[in-house]
């Protein structure tokens, strides 16, 4: 098991209770959510029951009363046998690159899963561990950064391999729906298949399937509902609709409409009780923002990235939210070599471009550049 | 002014301004519910603790009234004084200002273990802990 136990453990060894009996549980959390963050790591090494303290839903909260959380963008890829990562502090402003290598206990020397391709994988962030879903090209790896303790571990895969899904978080699940299938030597199979994963068992569970068998669809949680936005159902079928599920009834309810008809929905992040979403049509970009609340779709101001240019397989945007702005990060791919390769003039642009719009004066800036990293693929925020 | 016995786990009695009792939150909810006439008894907090938390108190409310000439400086100084005790006493007031809910006191001391458990090793972290349980014993 890799995540933490649902309850701190009682000390069991006579050194562990000679350790620990001279707090209490709820005064060492209150001690120790005072370290700064870089500290959490040696807390963590003192004893089993110290770590077991600081990967409780006490001390998170306890940091978070204490105004110790703070914002963090984390971009990762996959190199070898670790992953390359990117971190972006707003208090600093800066982006700090590092590289990661799973704990050796945890990981297995299948040669075929030790090179992680980030390209159609999904990140979900709990408290401060950000989980990468679908890591392998086979679609069937789970790791999980944890960012005090700066590991990264595995986690149980999904029941279903699957590329190309949608993801989200709700409470304390992480819920995935729809993607491709890779059957070996054979064509990729079009998903309508639903799981949630329990972070506390480590455990993941089917859930009814979707409405629509869909790939290459996004993922969004708004007032506890997962909502499946857009993808394909074959190569040029496009749907214009969204699935939603709803945990509270285990239920798909009604499917809603997407405003781009034949149009790829490329990255979306959540605000409010609104939904910030990118999509390409054909070789238009276009950026929307769907309230949930009003259930409706409206254009709004499209990024600074020039148009017209077809997103491929290279080149990849994520969208994140920090605050209350929408982060369009370029992770991977050079919009300059996709200018070339379509026989028009580059534009000095390099790449890593960070475009920051903000929900409240609805207005685009720039933020510094992604770092050069290989492989960038998967972006998320975590609050550590 | 109207005093309020305080009585430790010892049986020691101290008797204290009602103003300065009413800081500890437990004591104030005492109050309300007995009344001032008998002693409060505070079995969980020895004679020693709380005479050092009474001192906190009455040191942190003289420098809020009105008048004081205390810079942050002097209150600061105070405080590191304060919390510069051996770790069993620190416990004990982590514990002690726990069970009289002194919120100030409480997250001083706090911050005094996390100061102490920041820049060390987890090594003697733990040699730290647990020679402070062994004194204890």
């Amino acid at each position: 098991m890799l995540l933490p136990p649902p309850r701190i453990p009682s000390p069991s060894s006579s050194l562990q209770s000679l350790l620990m009996a001279s707090l209490p549980d709820d005064l060492l959390v209150e001690c120790l959510a005072r370290v700064p963050r870089g500290s959490i790591r040696q807390c963590a090494m003192v004893c089993r029951h110290w770590r077991a303290i600081v990967q409780s839903d006490p001390y998170y909260r306890a940091r978070g009363k204490l105004r110790m959380l703070e914002s963090f963008v984390v971009v990762f890829g996959g190199i070898g046998s670790g992953l390359s990562s990117a971190t972006y502090s707003q208090s600093t402003g800066q982006w700090q690159a590092g590289l990661l290598f799973p704990d050796n206990h945890d990981h297995d020397h299948d040669t075929s899963s030790s090179d992680h391709t980030f390209i159609h994988a999904q990140s979900a962030v709990l408290q401060h561990r950000i989980l990468v879903l679908g890591a392998t090209l086979a679609g069937d790896c789970t790791m999980v950064y944890d960012t005090w303790r700066r590991t990264v571990a595995r986690a149980a895969p999904m029941l279903l391999p699957r590329k190309k899904f949608a993801c989200c978080v709700i409470g304390d699940r992480v819920y995935v729906a729809g993607g491709a299938s890779r059957c070996r030597a054979s064509r990729d199979v079009v998903m309508h298949e639903a799981e949630v994963y329990d972070p506390e068992l480590d455990t993941w569970r089917r859930l009814p399937d979707m409405r629509h068998r869909r790939y290459g669809c996004i993922g969004a949680a708004v007032d506890g509902i997962f909502y499946v936005i857009g993808g394909i159902r074959r190569p040029y079928a496009y749907l214009s609709s969204m699935d939603c599920f709803d945990p509270r009834v285990n239920a798909w309810l009604k499917s809603r409409p997407l405003p781009i008809g034949g149009g790829c929905v490329i990255s979306c992040t959540v605000v409010g009780s609104c939904i910030y979403m990118l999509s390409s049509h054909a070789v238009e970009l276009s950026f929307w923002r769907y309230d949930t609340r009003g259930q409706a779709w409206s254009r709004i101001n499209l990024p600074p990235i020039p148009s017209p240019l077809r997103i491929d397989n290279l080149l990849k945007f994520s969208c994140v939210t920090v605050g209350s702005a929408v982060h369009i990060i370029q992770v991977g791919g050079c919009i300059d070599d996709l200018l070339r390769r379509g026989g028009r003039n580059p534009r000095g642009l390099r790449e890593g471009l960070v475009l920051v719009y903000d929900t409240r004066g609805q207005e685009w800036s720039k933020a510094p550049h992604l770092p050069d990293m290989r492989n960038g693929a998967v972006c998320a925020v975590v609050q550590c | 002014m109207v005093k309020v016995t305080l009585k430790s786990a010892e049986g020691d009695v101290f008797e204290v301004d009602e103003e300065l009792a009413l800081e500890s939150l437990m004591v104030k909810n005492m109050i309300e519910d007995v009344g001032l006439d008998s002693a409060i008894s505070l079995p969980n907090v020895s004679s020693t603790i709380l005479a050092k938390v009474i001192e906190y108190i009455k040191f942190h409310m003289d420098a809020q009234k009105d008048g004081s000439k205390k810079t942050s400086e002097e209150i600061k100084a105070f405080d590191d004084d304060f919390v510069n005790v051996g770790i069993p006493t620190l416990f004990e007031m982590v514990l002690a200002s726990n069970y009289l809910n002194v919120k100030s006191l409480l997250s001083l001391t706090c911050n005094t273990v996390a100061n102490m458990i920041k820049t060390k090793p987890p090594a003697e972290v733990k040699e730290m802990f647990t020679s402070a349980k062994q004194a204890k014993a």
